[in-house]
């Protein structure tokens, strides 16, 4: 399942590659694309275990971004 | 003034800011030089309102971020570096450091947040509003509540908020935001609006044909701007570097700041340089700048009317070599229309009558050029004087046309019908025409050339094409015909669409590493063949869905010039990447080298950090004003010159 999400007050892009990789690495998360220029991230979740994974993908955001709020869209 | 504090924005706290701390550290330093004093301690007082009032945000983050365990990051580097400078002694040193370094962020911030606002402009496409008419009256509504089938007003000025066929009114349309044609469009009933599209003169009412979601104008902004998750090479050798290049940086700077300190015992000055390392290490300027660039490039494209599915792509475009064509509807209209008249025994205008008459009924694509071509003069064909039409698939017609017996089609049917007359050679399409079984003359009909095919295939070698070839499923003679007109060398006719696959296979084998092959078709029938092209362009919009999906450049109209120009643009965008990976990493290992000799300070480190970045960012929206067709014109400017 492909779901996009827009990043508000993600202000450096070394900060959007570093979160993109930790992202990737969240199990369930078959591929993730965080586009500086747009604010958007775009992620593809396995299916059947979509609340979970995106659970894990919301706290590693908070965890190592307290300053992003990520919402969708 | 107003227009500062616009570009400001957000930022005048920071603004206020930066100005009072230098005040401050401007006055604490004339005091340091005439003043003298018992305590260093008292300096220390002057300068640390100044570095807490410029400085506290950074060392407040630095300090929740060791809290979370998150340690190197810019802000831990800053603050370590200035509050190394108090502890030997150099206060003007680290508020002015401090202060530079919010200067920088301040200025990078404004500067990516004026790229994102010019691209946003460029694709500034999406309407807000619909007037739809609703029970009898004009409501203004959020377009994506309005239904297919409802009717909409679009007045002088407004966007067209819908896909729409116009249903009354006269008018004209600006659809430069959607092809980058400047040349207004004038519609009328009947006539297809594309969202996004603006009215500039009157007032036309319009019934819609697609949801809010599925219009152009919502599909070109969504294909832009999920075109970044399509990362071009360049993309992914940032992200890779960025990922080794941080660790490396860091640990360098421990190895400097420990080794030489237990050998010399000149803990200060090692920590010092390690620390200078540290600032330079954030890769900043390239993760920022490379992906910008391409977005930024994207945005241009999708400007003049060509849409970029991905930053690979238009890499991959930089360097295309052959350029394979498609005839039908590619370089040619698609269309056939009447080229010749050849009448024996009536005159020209007679023979169409009869003619289009008698394939009146018809709905073949001959049949229509043959009815267009006579209604072109403003004359109507007269359906109740043809009777008895019979069809004869594959060969022709045969109908009672003002009481006249007349036989019409290919060479086939005179020689069936035993009407004597000579093969005419062409290369296109000939329609004989008999009347009570004597020939009576034939009408040639093509499908005419576009009026820009020759041109943008001239302005497609210029941009580097070196190679360009036609596939058509026509006739050779025509075929030929046609690849003469336009300037092009290699053609392949006569083929089926699998046969086509395998010829861009074959061509893309002949092309070296790195050279690729763009593929150019209408997207419909082409589908497989766009598919196994390193790049396939489709023509005719995004609202085909299968041109959008099988391809990996969309034309919104099909104007085939726009390619060269989007090779160009596309080289513009790596050239200026390139500009930007070699000079950030090469500013920045000079300033590494130099800060492990010692011979550089703080200041240029942070120049290196923020101020390459700034510039880098800078020189990314250049692409973003960057006119493709600029060179050529210049080029034919003087070309017609030198002909004068």
């Amino acid at each position: 399942m492909k779901l996009s999400f827009k990043l508000q007050g993600l202000d450096c892009g070394n900060c959007a590659s570093k979160l993109e990789r930790k992202i990737a690495k969240v199990e369930g998360v078959a591929s993730v694309s965080i586009s500086f220029m747009t604010l958007k991230m775009a992620i593809d979740i396995d299916d059947s275990t979509c609340k979970h994974v995106l659970e894990n993908v919301y706290s590693v955001v908070s965890k190592s971004m307290p300053s992003v709020i990520i919402k969708r869209c | 003034m107003k227009r500062l504090m616009q570009a400001l924005g957000g930022n005048i706290y920071v603004v206020v800011r930066i100005i009072i701390s230098t005040l401050l550290l401007a006055v604490g330093m004339i005091l340091k030089v005439t003043v003298s004093v018992p305590s260093e301690y008292i300096w220390l007082a002057v300068f640390l309102p100044s570095y807490i009032l410029i400085g506290y945000d950074v060392v407040w983050h630095a300090i929740a971020n060791i809290a979370r365990g998150k340690v190197f990051d810019e802000y831990f580097l800053m603050t370590l570096a200035t509050v190394g400078a108090f502890a030997i002694g150099e206060y003007p040193e680290a508020v002015a450091v401090m202060l530079f370094y919010q200067v920088g962020e301040l200025f990078q911030r404004m500067a990516t947040d004026k790229s994102r606002k010019s691209v946003s402009e460029l694709l500034d496409i999406r309407p807000d509003y619909a007037n739809v008419i609703r029970d009898g009256s004009i409501i203004v509504a959020d377009p994506f509540d309005v239904q297919i089938d409802e009717c909409i007003v679009i007045k002088a000025g407004e966007k067209v908020p819908l896909d729409c066929t116009v249903t009354d009114g006269v008018s004209a349309l600006d659809t430069s935001a959607l092809t980058g044609e400047s040349l207004p469009v004038e519609v009328c009933i009947g006539d297809e609006l594309l969202s996004g599209s603006v009215n500039i003169s009157g007032v036309i009412t319009a019934r819609v044909t697609s949801s809010f979601t599925n219009s152009t104008a919502s599909r070109i902004i969504e294909l832009v701007e999920s075109s970044s998750n399509n990362k071009s090479t360049q993309e992914a050798f940032i992200t890779k570097f960025a990922k080794y290049y941080t660790p490396f940086v860091v640990i360098a700077a421990l190895l400097i700041a420990i080794i030489p300190s237990l050998i010399t015992n000149n803990w200060v000055e090692w920590v010092n340089r390690a620390l200078t390392f540290l600032v330079v290490s954030c890769p900043c300027a390239l993760v920022i700048s490379v992906p910008m660039s391409f977005f930024a490039g994207i945005g241009n494209a999708s400007r003049n009317g060509v849409l970029v599915k991905g930053s690979n792509y238009l890499q991959a475009i930089a360097s295309s070599k052959t350029l394979v064509l498609d005839k039908t509807g590619t370089i040619t209209k698609g269309q056939f229309s009447v080229s010749e008249i050849i009448s024996t025994s009536m005159s020209e205008a007679k023979l169409l009558e009869i003619a289009s008459h008698a394939e009146g009924y018809s709905t073949h694509p001959i049949a229509l050029s043959l009815q267009r071509e006579y209604c072109t003069s403003g004359r109507e064909i007269q359906l109740s004087k043809v009777t008895d039409v019979v069809e004869h698939a594959g060969y022709g017609i045969t109908a009672t046309v003002y009481g006249k017996h007349i036989t019409i089609g290919n060479y086939k049917i005179m020689q069936s019908g035993g009407i004597v007359c000579d093969e005419i050679m062409s290369d296109g399409s000939v329609c004989y025409v008999a009347v009570e079984g004597v020939f009576v003359g034939a009408i040639v009909i093509v499908d005419s050339i576009k009026e820009n095919s020759k041109y943008a295939i001239e302005k497609a070698r210029q941009a580097g094409i070196e190679k360009v070839v036609m596939l058509t499923g026509d006739k050779n003679a025509i075929a030929v015909n046609v690849a003469k007109e336009v300037g092009i060398e290699l053609v392949y006719s006569e083929l089926l669409p699998t046969n086509k696959v395998e010829i861009v296979e074959e061509l893309i084998s002949q092309n070296a590493k790195g050279e690729h092959l763009i593929f150019v078709g209408d997207g419909i029938n082409d589908a497989p063949v766009l598919a196994r092209a390193d790049i396939g362009i489709a023509m005719g919009g995004v609202g085909s869905d299968s041109a959008v999906q099988s391809s990996d450049i969309v034309l919104i109209h099909d104007d085939i010039s726009k390619i060269a120009d989007t090779i160009k643009l596309a080289k513009k965008t790596l050239l200026i990447v390139r500009m930007n990976i070699v000079f950030s990493l090469s500013v920045k290992f000079v300033v590494l080298v130099l800060s492990a000799f010692g011979l550089t300070n703080m200041w240029l480190a942070v120049f290196a950090d923020v101020g390459v970045s700034v510039l880098a960012i800078l020189n990314a929206m250049r692409l973003i004003k960057y006119d493709s067709t600029k060179d050529y014109k210049k080029k034919y400017i003087k070309k017609l010159k030198k002909a004068r």
